[in-house]
Order: structure tokens, then sequence, then C-alpha cells
């Protein structure tokens, strides 16, 4: 009998631990949740990002982005819309367009987004800019990249 | 000092070591009162109960305790910390005498207060204030006590239960169940539940602001919205203790053969275990809002007729007649006032709830290997690829899921004793079936199987009512709607290895569609039984020749054919009884899966998806669970009492895949909620792509409802970074 039941009992005592450690605060297998609107789109988390700016944050305002998310190196300060092109959501810069996102130094963006290699899903109208070649040489990513196309990085 | 009590001081005080190194562990340097920490903060230091939120007037039994810790350390955090540490010493000593009582092993009772003392040492850390340690600790002691042994006590305990925290009331209602159990006398049982009743009622008429803040707090809508006490520690543990008494009891009990009758007790553990597995997935059905597709249109459908015009609207609808599936929304939506996903998700986990006792109840455990094959049973309930879409998929009410129960309904009505209010609501839930989904017919097929497998719960005249309901309906069906069945242009179906669309069907089966019909019915038989082909599509078959085989495919495809490898065993077996007409109480359950699996088959002859099969799937688990019981009693040898090799390598195979899954189940409703709230983050581009312009003042309303709750009304459960997850288990459910 205990080869039938030991094991099925097992993934079911699996999820009590699961439902119970989420019960009492914690987070197994989870990353930590967004605590901003970049880091939200850097996550992937339309929804969330999307409550963020419901919330009041401001998508054209500079958020802190912990290391890991869009930069392996160190933590970083970028707006949401940069986030969304370093961490190649391009669904979620549109949606952050849509929902009154601000294209604010839009050949830097359009840099950033040929630097990450998004060129032709971001083209430089995305952003305001005149059709061009903003950044030439291999694909870089995260502070690098904010870097070489003049956008703050800290 | 005994024994017991021996052993019980050194758990005790290990485990309390344990959680305060823990604690300590967590917190750092820095001691965190928690959301409760500015009422509470003031309560302590003013010496009162005044003040504060209506949080943590709610509690008052925090603060006072904290009272005397804070004279002696003059730190608040300090005083929460020592108040918490004897809180969890009275949770640890009440697990032990639970288990004392229960007679569990010293192992069970060490393993289960080291996991508590962990689980409440990541719950209490940031939290120091919360009183939620208190009050699990103040409920399990009077459940501990329960029985009027000490009415005193008992009383005590309860008293500090519900002054903790409102759920606390649990303690003074088990207290008065278990006393009127007992037979003790009125005085003894007034002793011990009505002391801490009056006690509720006054904590919440004073926290609450009056019986008129009360009240407004205990309507159904405000219950709903503080859906959130489901995960609180103390609620937790109502719905652990059944489980741990079973588990304590099975722990403790001798060797016993397979065929022992169970006792009354371990019968309701039965279903106390799927109570358990039922909370589970509501917790995580709890996370999903109500998606946007196929549903959000649904709901605006609905928003201004009547209940008797959506009727008349959707029986007027061609190919499609389900009114009652749109008159069940409306209802859920009228119900709801505004807070749609409380009351929609709700709905679905009371379902689910149902869905599981009533399998419990067709099975009906009365031996230990019953209970045995209990937990397999009802992961493979939920694990299989069929079920998935009905819990998975987050429509307002999921009407395959509805289906489930309607066909789960019937075959307990069939197994009861019967009488002329069987027939009838037998009838009922005919007419209820059919006028959701077509799949309806299912109902009917289950009361016909029944009755000729041996059930007389639905009588010969209650069948002829059946069969004549049944009858008018496709009469006017047919005859006045002139309602067809789709044709083949309406929907995508799988072929092959690839979906093709509905022009490519036409074009490729239009003339013909015998063939194709041929091919979906044997799909649709062939999911259930191997899970391949999915939706028509043979990905296994594809995977194994294009060498891109996925680690989950090969663990579905396996554990269904083992499984249905035991289950074509036990008809072999028992066959030759049937043609003699000697049916066993298990062999209807089989006979009743043999029944719907094809009739269940021809309804997706048109076009295969894997959640139409939900009804043969969930009677493919119950037929598959009296054959694995079968093989337990029949496989043991009478001189070892224990099974062959093979037998329990297989039995080990099979509850593994199957936990596995019920685990992947649950995997894939979490990725569902994210996926489902980023769905309602491009509402606007859904309107536009769909030609839809939202205009009244209503479908404005119910938008703006829905989206805030998928993106930032609610907290998103936490979204899981387990890469390793994507590989095993099935996340194309």
């Amino acid at each position: 009998m205990a080869a039938i039941l030991v094991p099925v009992s097992a993934a079911f005592c699996a999820l009590l631990f699961f439902v119970g450690a989420e019960a009492a605060g914690a987070r197994p297998f989870a990353i930590a949740p967004p605590s901003n609107v970049a880091e939200a789109v850097a996550l992937g988390d339309a929804a969330q990002a999307v409550g963020f700016i419901r919330s009041g944050q401001s998508p054209d305002a500079r958020w802190p982005v912990r290391q890991g998310l869009l930069d392996s190196q160190k933590a970083v300060r970028v707006t949401a819309l940069q986030a969304a092109i370093l961490s190649r959501n391009t669904e979620i810069a549109g949606l952050l367009l849509r929902q009154g996102a601000h294209a604010e130094h839009g050949e830097s963006l359009a840099c950033l987004a040929q630097a990450d290699a998004l060129g032709r899903e971001l083209p430089p109208a995305t952003f305001g800019a005149a059709p061009a070649e903003y950044y030439t040489g291999p694909m870089i990513r995260g502070a690098q990249a904010l870097a070489r196309c003049g956008l703050a990085v800290d | 000092m005994s024994r017991t009590l021996r052993i019980n001081v050194v758990i005790v005080a290990a485990a309390s070591l344990l959680w305060l190194i823990a604690v300590v562990a967590m917190s750092g340097s820095q001691w965190s009162l928690g959301v409760y920490g500015d009422g509470f903060d003031a309560m302590v230091r003013g010496f009162t109960l005044k003040g504060g939120n209506k949080l943590t007037r709610l509690s008052p039994l925090m603060p006072a305790l904290a009272w005397l810790p804070y004279l002696l350390t003059g730190s608040v955090p300090r005083s929460f910390a020592v108040l918490n540490l004897l809180a969890f010493a009275a949770l640890a000593s009440a697990v032990c005498l639970l288990f004392d009582a229960h007679r569990g092993g010293w192992r069970w009772k060490t393993a289960t207060v080291f996991a508590v003392a962990i689980v409440f040492a990541r719950g209490i850390a940031p939290n120091l204030a919360s009183p939620e340690l208190l009050a699990t600790a103040a409920l399990m002691l009077a459940v501990a006590l329960a029985g009027a042994r000490w009415p005193l006590a008992e009383s005590a305990a309860g008293v500090a239960a519900v002054m903790a925290l409102p759920v606390g009331l649990v303690a003074p209602v088990y207290a008065g169940a278990q006393a009127m159990r007992r037979r003790v006398t009125p005085l003894v049982t007034a002793t011990v539940c009505v002391p801490a009743m009056l006690m509720w009622i006054f904590v919440q008429w004073w926290a609450r602001g009056g019986v008129g803040g009360a009240l407004a707090d205990f309507t159904p809508g405000a219950l709903m919205r503080s859906a959130g006490v489901l995960t609180e520690a103390p609620f937790v543990t109502c719905v652990l203790y059944p489980l741990l008494v079973a588990v304590t009891r099975v722990a403790a009990s001798p060797r016993t053969a397979a065929d022992a009758p169970l006792s009354r007790r371990a019968t309701l553990a039965a279903y106390g275990y799927a109570v358990a597995l039922a909370a589970i997935t509501a917790y995580f059905l709890f996370g999903v809002p109500i998606q946007l597709t196929d549903s959000f249109s649904n709901l605006l459908d609905i928003q201004q007729p009547s209940i008797g015009q959506i009727f008349m609207t959707q029986v007027q609808n061609g190919a499609y007649v389900r009114p009652m599936l749109h008159v069940q929304l409306k209802l859920v939506y009228e119900l709801a006032r505004g807070d749609y996903f409380p009351w929609f998700r709700a709905v679905q986990a009371l379902q689910v709830l149902a869905a599981l006792l009533m399998a419990v109840r067709l099975l009906r455990p009365s031996r230990l290997s019953d209970l045995a094959v209990l937990p397999c049973a009802l992961a493979m309930m939920l694990g299989l690829q069929t079920f998935a879409g009905t819990i998975t998929e987050a429509f307002p009410i999921n009407t395959f899921l509805t289906l489930v129960l309607c066909c789960l309904a019937a075959a307990n009505l069939a197994q009861t004793r019967g009488g002329w209010t069987i027939d009838a609501l037998a009838l009922l839930l005919l007419a209820f079936a059919l006028l959701t989904l077509e799949s309806g017919i299912l109902v009917w097929v289950i009361c016909v199987t029944g009755y000729a497998a041996g059930y007389r719960g639905i009588s010969r005249r209650g069948l002829a009512a059946l069969t004549t309901g049944l009858a008018g309906y496709f009469a006017v069906r047919l005859l006045v709607l002139h309602a067809a069945p789709p044709g083949l242009d309406e929907r995508a179906s799988g072929f092959g290895f690839s979906v093709l669309q509905p022009a490519e069907l036409a074009a490729r089966f239009g003339n013909h569609p015998l063939p194709f019909h041929i091919y979906n019915f044997f799909s649709a038989v062939m999911t259930v039984l191997f899970a391949e082909p999915r939706g028509a599509v043979w990905q296994f078959v594809h995977g194994v020749t294009s060498g891109e085989l996925e680690t989950w495919q090969l663990i579905n495809v396996v554990t269904s054919t083992l499984t249905t490898a035991v289950l074509a065993w036990y008809i072999v077996r028992r066959a030759s009884s049937w043609r003699r007409l000697d049916v066993r109480e298990d062999d209807r359950v089989v006979l009743l899966f043999l029944a719907v699996l094809p009739v269940n088959a021809l309804l997706c002859v048109v076009y295969v998806k894997d959640v139409i099969m939900s009804p043969a799937g969930v009677f493919y688990a119950l037929a598959a669970t009296v054959a694995i019981r079968e093989l337990l009693i029949v496989k043991r040898s009478a001189v070892t009492r224990s099974a062959p090799i093979w037998a329990v390598a297989l039995l080990a195979l099979i509850s593994t895949g199957w936990g596995w899954k019920l685990l992947g189940i649950h995997y894939s409703l979490r990725a569902r909620a994210a996926a489902t709230r980023a769905e309602w983050a491009y509402e606007d581009e859904w309107e536009t792509a769909n030609r839809i312009s939202l205009v009244t003042p209503d479908a404005l309303a119910l938008k703006r409802a829905l989206v805030d709750d998928a993106t930032g009304k609610r907290e998103a459960p936490p979204q899981l970074q387990m890469r390793w997850a994507e590989r095993v288990f099935d996340k194309t459910q």
C-alpha cells in the first residue's frame, strides 16, 4: 500500500508546504516582487506595470532596477521604456507608449534598441527619432548599452 | 513524570529554541512589528485596549498579553517576541497533545512540531506584532482540550482564541460539537462554548463599530472581499487538522490487511483529505483573475437583459442552445454587485470542492486499501489533462466543470436508495445539464447505465421520464429551433501533427467528413486512455520522431498508459463475471466509465478539445482507482502479506506519475495567473481588435472592475522562478 500512497502523498505534502509557506509570508521558488514600474517591466509583468502607472508612478521617471534583471553586474536606474528595451519586451514598450510614457531622448532610445538588436521591432520612429543608424557594433546590453547611448546609468 | 510527558517537554523545548533562533536569524538586527505594529505599539505602551484601528481592535488579546513582558523588558518588540515564544510553546504543546490523543508516534510528532516551528518563524519574523501565531496556538489548544474533560481550561482556550482573531470562533463551535457528541450535560456544553461565543460577539461589536459595522462586515459581499482570511494561519490550521488526524491514525495503526474495514472516522478522514486538496486548489484559483478572452464579451452581453430575456435569446442561438450557461452567469453577476473576481472564483472553488467530495462518495471508501488509493484517485482526477481546462481556463463560470458536476451528481443519485424525490432531482439535473451544454446528454447515459449495472437510486419510472425528457429536448432542438450541429468551418481542430484552420478543414473534409469524424472519435478516446493525442494532435509521436520529446510528454503518456493497463487488467479479470450478470459495487463505477467514454467521444466528432472529454476523464480516474485497489488486494500474498515486486514497482510508478501531475496542474494555475493578468494590460487593444466599443456606464464600470482586479487591486501571487519546471510540468494544460 505504501507504493501507491507515499509518492502521491509526498506531492500533496509538497503542495501543502508551498501553500503554508506562502500563507506565512514566504515566497518559495519565487522571484522578489517588482517594487516599481521599471522593475515590473524588466520582469515582463505587464499587468503590474499598468497597476503601478494607475497608482501614480510615472513611467518617465528613472527607477532603480535591482541587479540581475537588466544588468548582471549592477543595479541601474532607468525609465520604464528603457527597461522595456533592455529586457527586450517590445510588446510592453508599445503598451507603455499607449499608457502615456514619453519617448524623451528619442535618439538615445533608438540607439538603445539598435544596441540590443531590436532595431526592426522598435524602429527609431517608435521614439519619434528620424530613421537612421544610431548604433553600430556588436550587440551590447545593460549598463554598457545605456552608457554607450548617452543615457544615465546610476 | 510519564515517558510521554517527558518526550513532549523535550520536543516543545527544542522546537521553541529552534523557533527563537530562526526568528532572530531572520530578523537580523531589525525587529519589525509589521502591519499591526502602529496600533499595538501605543496599546502596549499605554497599557490600554483603546485606540488602534479595526485590525488591531479585533485582536485585543495580543496587546493585553504583551503588557507583562513589556513591564519586564521595557521594549515593545521584545515583549512581542517573548509573547510569540510563549504562544509557540503553547502551540507545540497542543500539537503534542493532539498526537497523543490520536496515538501518533513520537517521530511524526517531532517532525510536525519542527515543521510548524520553521513555518511560523518565517511568518512571524517580519511581523512580530502579528496575532496569527497566538490565535493558532489558542485555537489548537482549544481543539486539543475539546471533549469536556477540563471544561474550564477548554472554555478559557476558546475565549483566548476568539480574542486573538475572529476566525477563533471555530474553537467554541468545535468544542460545542464535541461536547454534544460525547453527550455531556447541557451545563458543561454551555461552559465550553457559550463564554467564547459571547466574547466573540462582543469583540466583533466593539471592534467593528457597533451592530451596524459588524453587520456590514458580515454581508456576503464583504466576506467575499476578505478572502485573504483563507490564507491566515488559524484558518489553514483548521483545514490541516483533519488531515493531520488521518495521517496520525494511519501511521499509528498496526499493519492491517488491505481489505480490513475502516472506522467511521477514517471514512470521514477521506472526505477531510478531499476538503484539504480542494482548499489547496482554491488557494491557487484565487490567484487567477477572470480572463479577458471568451469571458469579457459574455459578461457584457448579460449586463442589461433580464434573466428571462437572456434565456429566450440563448434558446434561439442557432447551433449552441445553452441558455442555462448564461443564466448562471447572470445570477452570479447580479449577486456579485461589483465584486466579480471573488464571487466567480468562489463559485469555481466550490465546484472543485463539490466534485472531489462527490468523487469520494462514489468510491465509498470502506477498506484500508480504499483510503490508501484515495490520494492517487483525486490526483488522477485533478491531474488528468482533460480536467485541466476546467480549472485553468478562467472563465467567469467554467461550463465544463459544471458539466462534470452534473455527471458526478447523476452517478451519486443513481447510487442512492431511491424514491420519487431522487427521480425528480434526476429529471431536473438532466434538464439543467442539457440546457447548459450539449454534453449534458451524458447525465442520461449515466442514469441509464447505472440502472443497467444495478444501481437502483433512479427507478424505471424515473428513467422513462428522463428518456421522454431527452426525446423532447431533441424534438424541440431539431424541429422547432432547427439547431443543427456546428459545421467543419466553425472551429480549428487538430489533425495529425498540426492544427487545421476551419478553411483548411472545409477544403480537406468538406465533402467527405466521415473519416475526419472517425479520426476525432478515436483521438478523443485515446487522449483519455493514453494522454495522446492532445487536442487530436499527436504531440508525443511527433516528439519521438523528431527527437524533440519533452520530459513532461513522456511522464504524461507513461503514467496514463500504465494506469490504463491496470484498468484493462481489471476489465479482463471481471468480464466473465459481468457476462454472468455478476456485477459488484466496484464494477458499476467501471461500467459507468465504459459507457461515458464512447458517448463523450461522440460529442467530439466535429472538433476535439481535451476539456470536452473532462466527464470521461473523471470517470476514468474513478474506474482506475477501483482497478488499482483491486490489484492491491488480489496481488498480496497470503503468506508474506506483501505484493510481488512488479506490482509494487507498477503502483509506485503510477503514484509518482499522478503525484507529479498534481504538482503540475497547480504550477499551471500559477503560470495561468500571470498570463491572465497580463491579458488585461492589453484590454484596449483587444477592444480594437474585436471592434468593441464600450459606451454604457455599466460596461465601463465592469471593465474598470475587471482591469483593477487584474492590475493591482489585488496582490499578484508570487511569480515562480523554476526554469526546470518548464521541462517537467505540462505547460500546455
